[in-house]
């Protein structure tokens, strides 16, 4: 896989990009390189200089409280820049994490600069990215404040096999689904033992099984049903941006 | 309407004496890098991301949480690995407290618990949690 191949996808899917734009992002992206699981690959107080591209495997941002709790408030797939932001905003108010062995490529805050300046339809895509990411971050915050957690649960299964599917990395109903128990837990805001319920439950109605790290998804009418999920927010149509 | 609450923790049914700690002092971290570990060790055996307690280096052992709700008995087959007591019964409170929030505004009366045992089928804690509205109105009863 190149370390473009899963942007480009994702990009392609909601606008044209043309040769020159596609070019010009992989030139500007570091070679891919391996990170290991459960890795901080940017600290809370950080300044980075450059911003993270997910290659291959799950990625989190996350904030940790001192009695030791922790929120995952982004979940990252391939594809996904995890600290784009962090161009601008310059100090990291929250940690970026890998959950699972990463491959991940790094484009230099200066590059950035200079794409905005001379490409900005280019620009305007990358602008999208970080606004999706505030679109779900929204959409978690109505989860987190007014869902059931086997609502929440549901809404985060079709979330995640939505921006999967973006990607072409979902199998017919099924998914790769590397994060534990407790990590869904972390981002649900739910003890594990709740998560743990709660999947049974999704189980019972017959609607997902998750068996190792594959997840599936048996009944997704009736599972976009319990989670009331409407993928408005991902921006998904192909248009001009 | 009045609503009655009442969650106890108890005992369970073994005789062993739940230590006394401070709350959250299990929890306390000076480093944000410790608590991160920590969570990570608090893993089931579904999908493990490959960290585990050699990073805490505390001795875990392995919990079964089995949920009651009413009728229904959910059986935990996969456990969970924890430090101490003290992080079970917080762990077993917290879900209680969930599962509290999720399904007690719709209904009238409930008995829930979460019986925790370690690899036999001898609970060694029980938090349990009994709901009632009862409707002081004097008309159409509650469903």
């Amino acid at each position: 896989v190149s370390a473009t191949e899963f942007l480009i996808r994702k990009l392609e899917e909601r606008d044209v990009l043309s040769a020159e734009e596609k070019e010009v992002l992989a030139s500007a992206l570091s070679r891919p390189r391996s990170v290991k699981a459960d890795e901080d690959m940017v600290r809370e107080g950080d300044r980075p200089s450059e911003s993270i591209l997910i290659v291959d495997g799950f990625a989190s941002r996350y904030k940790v409280l001192q009695s030791g709790r922790r929120q995952i408030t982004a979940i990252h797939v391939p594809g996904d820049f995890v600290d784009l932001h962090g161009f601008l905003l310059k100090k990291m108010d929250h940690a970026v994490g890998t959950l699972t062995p990463c491959t991940i490529a790094t484009i230099p805050h200066e590059k950035l600069r200079d794409i905005t300046e001379r490409y900005p339809h280019l620009a305007r895509l990358l602008w999208l990215s970080t606004l999706v990411d505030s679109s779900i971050h929204r959409e978690w915050l109505v989860a987190m404040g007014r869902r059931s957690a086997r609502e929440h649960m549901a809404h985060i299964v079709c979330e995640l096999f939505v921006r999967l599917e973006l990607v072409g990395l979902t199998q017919g109903d099924t998914f790769q689904m590397p994060v534990t128990q407790a990590e869904l837990g972390d981002t649900l805001g739910i003890s594990t033992v709740h998560v743990n319920r709660v999947l049974q439950e999704l189980r019972g109605e017959g609607l997902i099984t998750w068996r190792g790290e594959k997840l599936t998804i048996h009944d997704f009418e009736r599972l976009k049903e319990v989670a009331e999920f409407d993928p408005t927010y991902l921006s998904l149509s192909h248009e001009p941006r | 309407m009045t609503s009655v609450l009442g969650c106890g923790i108890g005992r369970g049914l073994a005789s062993r004496d739940l230590p006394k700690l401070p709350v959250a002092a299990h929890r306390r971290h000076d480093e944000v890098r410790a608590a991160h570990y920590r969570y990570d060790a608090i893993m089931n055996t579904l999908p493990s991301s490959g960290v585990g307690e050699h990073r805490t280096g505390a001795a875990m052992a392995r919990y079964f949480f089995d949920v009651r709700d009413g009728d229904r008995v959910i059986a935990d087959p996969d456990g969970l690995e924890f430090a101490d007591l003290a992080a079970v019964r917080e762990e077993a409170a917290t879900a209680l407290a969930e599962m509290a929030r999720d399904s007690l505004p719709t209904t009238t009366r409930r008995r829930m618990s979460i019986d925790v045992r370690t690899d036999t089928d001898v609970p060694i804690l029980r938090a349990s949690l009994s709901f009632d509205v009862e409707d002081l109105s004097g008309g159409e009863p509650l469903t």
